[in-house]
């Protein structure tokens, strides 16, 4: 197909006449940059209506849609869960789809992209970094028994379930990583997120692996680094305190090293897992999974 | 290569003890001076302090302490304010010796003070 003859973009604002007004018109003070055009970042102002549920990720659609095509902004799930729109808004970090615009109190709301990441146009950042420091720790259940036990589930209190349940809310949004001080002058630091996953994995009573992790986190950039700002946790849509998670890590480090090395992980349950077993989802899935077909 | 768990568990325990010396080292200058805080600072009398193997171990201890958690603490803040491993070297080499030989030095002066005069 010709360029001409592509199709535009359409977004179409709901009709809310006779049932909604826009309460007021506010500006919306977008961080733009283009890699190819620009030498760096800069502001430009648009007027967006405002109703009552407008976010702030409602607004950059609507800039994108009727006033600027060219915005680029990452979003996903429109409803706190994804992380996707992480961004700093009115100078907080803040999840746009999770922001009411009215909240802010505000007749200017400024946007730009979240700190510590790479920038790669307007409000998306390169979260690259970000996950191969999550990676980094281990984020999973590490044991010897754990493919002979595919079955069957591994036993664990509710208190036991209690000790990182807290830490599991983590949408690893990245919110953390840009609120965090240390992270701004250390490149290698592993992060808020990172550190709050290897205390998270490493507590599980279902979980061999604290050794593995330590060699990562007992590093000249790892929890050591961390200066219990609390930025992490403050910034945190979600509720989970990483500044409080990597304190407890230090101190696993420092009191119980041996005993969490050593520790003996969750035993199995007895009982095998009813429904169709991981092994037979394995032989059912294709060897290659089907392409969709290609564009006309 | 020590592990930065153990290199931070010296840090606090230093800290820790810099709290308790240091407090003494200044209650030595004003409340515990004989004549008080206006003549503590006499010849006299901070030779007597030096010459007395309890202050002088005091001090030793304090100086032993301090040229760990400063040069360890400057090692931190370095190494967070840049990175790479070529740097890391750097920074470590430089720093433990940089806290020997504050150590060293501070050594002699008690020394020298210990056995009776300026040099």
């Amino acid at each position: 197909m010709a360029a001409s003859e592509q199709k535009q973009l359409e977004f179409k604002v709901p009709n809310l006449e006779g049932v909604e007004k826009p309460i007021k018109n506010v500006i919306f003070r977008v961080s733009r940059f283009d890699p190819d055009r620009d030498r760096e970042p800069y502001y430009r102002d648009y007027e967006v209506p405002v109703y009552r549920f407008t976010t702030v990720l409602d607004g950059l659609l609507y800039i994108k849609y009727n006033l600027d095509p060219t915005l680029a902004v990452r979003y996903s799930c429109r409803m706190g869960v994804c992380g996707s729109c992480a961004m700093i808004v009115n100078g907080r970090e803040r999840l746009a789809c999770k922001t009411n615009v009215l909240s802010l109190n505000s007749n200017i709301v400024t946007v730009r992209p979240i700190n510590n990441l790479p920038l790669i146009r307007d409000l998306v950042t390169d979260l690259r970094p970000f996950f191969e420091k999550h990676k980094k720790v281990m984020p999973y259940i590490i044991r010897d028994d754990i493919e002979a036990h595919q079955d069957r589930e591994f036993l664990q209190s509710p208190a036991e379930l209690n000790e990182y349940m807290m830490l599991t809310d983590c949408i690893k949004c990245g919110l953390c990583y840009s609120a965090c001080p240390t992270t701004a002058t250390d490149a290698l630091f592993l992060g808020p997120q990172a550190l709050a996953q290897a205390y998270r994995y490493t507590i599980d009573s279902r979980d061999a692996g604290a050794a593995l992790r330590f060699d990562v986190v007992d590093d000249p950039h790892g929890v050591w680094r961390c200066h219990f700002a609390g930025a992490c946790s403050a910034a945190c849509p979600k509720g989970v305190d990483p500044a409080f998670a990597i304190q407890q890590l230090k101190k696993l480090l420092l009191y119980k090293r041996n005993a969490m090395k050593s520790r003996k992980p969750a035993p199995e349950s007895e009982k095998v897992r009813e429904g169709t077993s991981v092994e037979e989802v394995l032989k059912s899935m294709p060897k290659e999974w089907p392409s969709p077909p290609a564009p006309k | 290569m020590v592990r930065e768990s153990t290199l931070m568990w010296i840090q606090y325990i230093t800290g820790l003890g810099i709290l308790v010396l240091g407090a003494l080292h200044f209650a030595s200058l004003t409340l515990l001076a004989p004549g008080g805080y206006p003549g503590a600072l006499e010849y006299k009398i901070v030779i007597f302090r030096y010459t007395d193997p309890l202050w002088a171990a005091a001090l030793e201890a304090f100086l032993a302490l301090l040229s760990y958690h400063v040069f360890n603490g400057f090692r931190v803040l370095l190494l967070e304010l840049n990175q790479g491993s070529g740097w890391t070297k750097a920074v470590n080499v430089t720093m433990a010796l940089a806290a020997i030989a504050a150590f060293l030095y501070g050594t002699r002066t008690i020394l020298v003070f210990h056995l009776g005069g300026a040099i």
